[in-house]
């Protein structure tokens, strides 16, 4: 997704916005300590149909013995850990993914 | 039909359906008690009963504790997908995590707490979440008698009634000592007896 690296290079340049390792553990993290005023993700996501709530956004996978293995941050997860809507911080989270 | 906590028996009703009143007879059915055993201590209880409604499951819930003074009844939301759908996608979803965690035992570690306060979220209505987490420092050694044998109950993580997000304390209920019974094979034992020190072997799964 060449556009992506677009919109990363710019933030970085524009807001010297860190990356985040594209794997749920590091992704997770991030979002439970709630320290950052801008999240803006740009990749890919899944969800069932009748089942919206149960999506996911789709980060790094791997391949082991040729089949492709999805790395997978799920809305759940998010939900259970996040603190982000907290008094003194509500930050900006920006999903980009088709 | 029990006598306090213990489940001595299960009378199976077998109700007839005739075309009117007047050809309706009384039927009888029995069983019988063998060996009703002695509890020495009071024990925490957690029923559950699943409901089938049409194509919506319910799980019916009695939470019983007289050391602690609980006897309370509690309804799920109900669950609209079918019974094996809902089951499997659970257990797709364990797998689903541990893949994506890429072996790390630790980040699974954490999806599985997350799908734990899922597990809370749709199968335990707000006030049963609040009584187990209130308690959950003196309610050791829960019994949870089921019909439903499938769901992951070990794996229900606790947290403070009507909170999104979950608590800093890792608190799974299989951590309450859960152990699972049925119905129809009598009461646990509160002993077993092993043979010889030379003859005994120690399996865990």
């Amino acid at each position: 997704m060449p556009q992506a690296e677009q919109e990363a290079e710019f933030l970085q340049q524009t807001f010297q916005a860190s990356p985040i390792e594209p794997r749920p553990n590091s992704v997770r993290q991030a979002l439970e300590s709630g320290c950052f005023d801008l999240l803006h993700f740009a990749g890919h996501g899944q969800a069932k149909q009748g089942k919206i709530d149960a999506a996911n956004l789709l980060l790094e996978g791997r391949v082991e013995n040729n089949t492709y293995i999805p790395a997978l941050l799920s809305a759940t997860t998010v939900s259970q850990f996040c603190r982000l809507q907290t008094a003194k911080n509500r930050p900006i989270v920006l999903l980009n993914a088709c | 039909m029990r006598q306090s906590q213990l489940p001595l028996l299960t009378l199976a009703l077998k109700p007839q359906i005739v075309a009117s009143k007047a050809e309706s007879q009384r039927l009888s059915t029995n069983g019988s008690i063998q060996n009703i055993p002695q509890s020495s201590k009071p024990l925490h209880q957690l029923r559950i009963i699943e409901r089938l409604n049409g194509s919506q499951i319910t799980y019916d819930y009695a939470l019983e504790s007289s050391a602690l003074n609980i006897l309370e009844r509690y309804e799920s939301k109900p669950i609209t997908s079918e019974r094996q759908q809902y089951v499997e996608s659970l257990y797709r979803e364990i797998e689903s995590r541990w893949g994506s965690t890429q072996s790390d035992v630790q980040a699974f570690a954490a999806e599985l707490r997350a799908f734990g306060g899922q597990l809370l979220d749709e199968l335990f209505p707000e006030a049963l979440q609040r009584q187990l987490w209130e308690d959950r420092h003196q309610m050791q050694n829960i019994l949870v008698i089921s019909t439903e044998p499938f769901i992951p109950w070990e794996l229900v993580h606790l947290k403070p009634a009507g909170q999104a997000y979950l608590p800093d304390e890792v608190c799974f209920l299989g951590q309450l000592g859960l152990v699972r019974w049925l119905y129809d094979v009598g009461f646990s034992p509160e002993s077993i007896t092993l043979q010889s020190a030379v003859a005994t072997s120690f399996l865990t799964i």
